[in-house]
């Protein structure tokens, strides 16, 4: 062990302050052991200390025990007989002490001493735990991952008492040094897609990493595309759920959003309430979320194309009625329906971010100008309304949010395209978007799995509908693995 | 599916969609006239063609405009060539998409047939498939689509309607797509029926607003049976009565009433019928028909005198037995005179005894002199209180 001083105590103390421009949160304690013969100053950083910790446990031992003749032995002894703390280590160079220090160590220099003594003392400032925001449930259980990654950690513990439960942490962040933790189960994992995710992860050079979607985006960035390929929730019991069949959960310090991947379509219309209801009372709802995303993404789009172009194709009562309200307006079909909807989403911006003190007038003039008195004033046919709302209400229905700002997107390009093509168009456009979401992988697996390809063992289980728990809780999904695509050059030279 | 085939496809797509959308019409709503009616008449060699348009804003709620639409009326040698001179006329372009019916004046059926207009209606891309014809007897079609009507604010609304209802009792013979009379046509082993439409009271009347403002209208339509055709033109009308029994004779399961007397008085009593079937067998060696006609329905109103049992019940079924049984036998006597095979009998032959109906076939009284048995059976289904 160096003893070899390196300047007094005090010195030493000032130049590490130096190191932190003398800021101010940066308190020192200096002290005398017991005997009068050695001096000891303690460093920590207020605020993210258990300062009676450090009285406690750190200070009146100090101070109530001689330090040992023998060199050698100084630290062994102060660490096994003085100091009463958890985690505490013996740190030589500066780098490390200061890394301890902001992590809210409290560090102990002897006077004599090169080396100095890294106590964890850390108690991060952190709310109690609360109800989900993100996905509310009837029945589920009502408490939300915060933003302490340790506590989430310890969260999905709490539900799966396993030791197959691994749980493997890093920091990333030049600057902000956030720690994120991978949590999976080591028999279910499928290993290619964990060696995927850790492989992207290690890639990851951010300087800062402040919510879980900056960790997402940088899995994701390879994929251009508007679905979400990482499905984030703030629940444990679905981030539990989704471990469970094999899936990996990412826990990002700071983010009260765990990441799950890979994800899959189908995941985003499974609410948690699926599983806390009986079967036979969720059939009907699970699978008529698909018919609302269609219906919400489409009906916009249909009303436009059939008003220009396929008139004939709608039944003659409708069309009068349509042909009637048109008269009144001024602005062709489409761009009618783009100020409704861009409005629509306009009020959902606001009411979703704005102060609680301006939603009250957003949402009065929203609902008041909006919906009366732009009829009225003969600048909206009501049917746009209707169509638009409709569109909207079903929309909302996706129970993991993050897919309804994909809806909002697609559902403006199928509106252009409708005024452009007609009928012709949306038929083209389908055919993109669904070549599309057949190309599209999340971490090796298809998007649209297991609807294609075409897995009927999965199908039967839990995709449309949702089958008796005892029928699906003791298998997880296959996780789609695909034949390499044959070059077709390769297959002709041999 | 190689990555760079799916770009080959979908650049192809977006070449051949920027192509279409040049042929592509794209009008706004209110940049098109609906068109609710087409009229067809025969004047001095030239076709008189009437367009009924939609007046979208006496549909709009809170509406005050009472008049449901306007009609318009030019001729020329074809069709096609007065609907183009209305153009001139028009306020917008009218679009035939959503035309409710097709009438045609009797002159035209009568004098010239019906393929020329049926070549029309079934060529036009524009005019939808199945869109049902009618025989306007005596007057004009203009005076038709401008007539004021109860209820519908259109004459065309109106009339499409009526052939809604009117399927109840004359089942699928109400539905006279062009393109179902065409084949008929074709055929040759069936002559066609079509309903038609006649105008009762003071036409000048029915042309004002004054018409509708009345409980009891001056002028109003009536859907009153089947015009029968020899080929492609026009022969005679049928009764009411007679096409509901042409109807029953088709096998069309009706909806009806059918009312005989007594057996032991002079009064009458009336069935509902609540299924009714028929058959018509053709029989070889020599040929001859066979029609069964079987009904089946509820007693409704009786005025027989006597108190019920189970005897009476079977006098009353051979009662209405009797009465279906005349009726039919004066629709057949009436085809035999007319000579128009409505029935179906060479249809019945041609499907059950082909190799007779090719030696038959240019028999010149084919089928008018052959025999046919009638058989009707009745069944009362709900009968009421019988006293054992």
């Amino acid at each position: 062990m160096n003893t070899k001083q390196s300047g007094t105590l005090e010195k030493r103390v000032s130049e590490l302050l130096a190191s932190f421009g003398e800021s101010s949160d940066i308190k020192t304690r200096s002290l005398t052991l017991q005997g009068g013969q050695l001096s000891a100053c303690l460093l920590y950083i207020e605020n993210i200390v258990d300062s009676s910790s450090i009285q406690e446990h750190i200070i009146e031992p100090l101070m109530q025990k001689e330090a040992p003749a023998e060199e050698g032995r100084f630290f062994p002894y102060m660490i096994q007989e003085v100091i009463q703390v958890t985690n505490i280590e013996v740190i030589g160079e500066v780098d490390g002490i200061i890394n301890k220090l902001v992590n809210g160590s409290t560090i102990i220099m002897f006077e004599g001493h090169r080396n100095v003594l890294a106590a964890d003392t850390a108690k991060w400032m952190e709310r109690s735990l609360s109800s989900p925001k993100g996905q509310r449930t009837v029945q589920g259980p009502d408490v939300g991952f915060t933003e302490s990654r340790s506590s989430n950690v310890g969260m999905i513990r709490k539900f799966i008492k396993n030791p197959d439960l691994q749980v493997e942490t890093a920091t990333y962040g030049n600057l902000t040094q956030t720690s994120v933790s991978l949590v999976y189960l080591d028999h279910k994992v499928d290993p290619e897609i964990l060696a995927d995710i850790k492989e992207k992860l290690q890639k990851i050079d951010l300087d800062s990493v402040i919510g879980s979607n900056y960790i997402s985006e940088c899995l994701t960035k390879e994929s251009k595309t508007l679905f979400p390929l990482v499905l984030d929730t703030d629940r444990p019991d679905v981030a539990v759920a989704e471990v469970l069949e094999g899936r990996v959960c990412i826990v990002v310090d700071g983010s009260p959003f765990t990441l799950i991947a890979p994800a899959v379509f189908i995941q985003f219309f499974q609410s948690a309430d699926d599983y806390y209801i009986r079967s036979e009372a969720t059939k009907y709802i699970r699978s008529i979320r698909f018919i609302f995303f269609w219906v919400a993404l489409y009906i916009p789009a249909l009303y436009v194309a059939f008003t220009t172009f396929h008139k004939g194709l709608l039944p003659v009562n409708l069309l009068v009625g349509f042909t009637a309200q048109q008269e009144t307006v001024p602005f062709p079909t489409v761009i009618e329906v783009f100020i409704v909807v861009t409005l629509t989403d306009a009020i959902f911006e606001g009411t979703t971010r704005l102060p609680q003190a301006v939603i009250i007038t957003l949402s009065l003039f929203g609902a008041i100008v909006f919906g009366q008195a732009s009829v009225e004033a003969q600048l909206v046919q009501p049917i746009t309304l209707v169509i638009v709302s409709v569109s909207f209400i079903y929309s909302s229905l996706i129970p993991i949010a993050i897919m309804n700002y994909s809806v909002r997107i697609l559902k403006l390009s199928l509106i252009l395209i409708g005024a452009l093509l007609g009928l012709y168009g949306l038929a083209l456009f389908t055919l993109i978007l669904l070549v599309h979401l057949c190309y599209l992988r999340s971490f090796t697996v298809p998007y649209l799995a297991p609807i294609s390809p075409f897995t009927r063992k999965d199908m039967a289980k839990d995709v449309f509908i949702r089958n008796p728990i005892p029928d699906i809780n003791k298998s997880i999904p296959l996780f789609h693995k695909e034949e390499p695509m044959e070059d077709p050059k390769k297959e002709n030279d041999s | 599916v190689n990555l760079s085939k799916i770009r080959i496809i979908t650049i192809l797509f977006i070449f051949i969609g920027t192509i279409i959308v040049g042929y592509m019409k794209a009008n706004q709503l209110n940049e098109v006239e609906l068109v609710s009616g087409l009229g067809i008449d025969k004047v001095d060699d030239r076709y008189a063609v009437s367009l009924q348009i939609f007046n979208p804003s006496a549909n709009q709620k809170n509406s005050v405009d009472p008049t449901g639409g306007f009609t318009y009326t030019q001729t020329g040698r074809t069709i096609p060539e007065a609907i183009q001179k209305m153009k001139k006329d028009s306020l917008k372009e009218p679009i035939l998409d959503t035309l409710q019916a097709v009438v045609l004046s009797e002159k035209l059926a009568k004098d010239e047939g019906l393929n020329e207009t049926l070549d029309f209606l079934i060529r036009d891309p524009r005019i939808p498939a199945n869109i049902n014809t009618v025989i306007l007897k005596d007057q004009s079609p203009e005076l038709f689509l401008t007539l004021f009507t109860p209820q519908k604010k259109l004459s065309a609304l109106y009339t499409n309607t009526m052939l809604k209802n009117a399927a109840e009792v004359w089942g699928t013979l109400v539905k006279t797509s062009s393109e179902r009379i065409k084949s008929q046509l074709t055929d040759k082993t069936s002559d066609i029926v079509i309903p038609y439409m006649e105008i009762h009271g003071a036409p000048e009347d029915g042309t004002t607003k004054g018409n509708i403002e009345k409980f009891l209208p001056s002028t109003r339509l009536s859907l009153e049976g089947f015009a029968t055709f020899k080929g492609e033109k026009l022969h005679s009308y049928l009764t009411a009565k007679d096409s509901t029994t042409l109807a029953l004779i088709k096998g069309e399961d009706q909806v009806v009433s059918i009312s005989a007397q007594c057996p032991d008085s002079d009064q009458p009593f009336t069935i509902n019928t609540i299924h009714t079937s028929s058959s018509l067998k053709a029989g070889a060696d020599p040929v001859s028909f066979q029609l069964n006609v079987r009904v089946k329905g509820n007693l409704e109103q009786t005025a027989c005198k006597k108190t019920i049992t189970g005897r009476l019940k079977g006098k009353m079924e051979d009662r209405l037995e009797a009465e279906i049984k005349a009726n039919i036998e004066k629709v057949m006597e009436r085809a035999q005179e007319d000579k128009t095979d409505i029935l179906g009998l060479k249809d019945a032959l041609y499907r059950q005894h082909p190799d007779l109906w090719k030696k038959k076939q240019h028999e010149k009284n084919f089928p008018f002199s052959e025999k046919i048995d009638t058989h009707v059976d009745v069944q009362f289904i709900r009968f009421g209180h019988i006293k054992q």
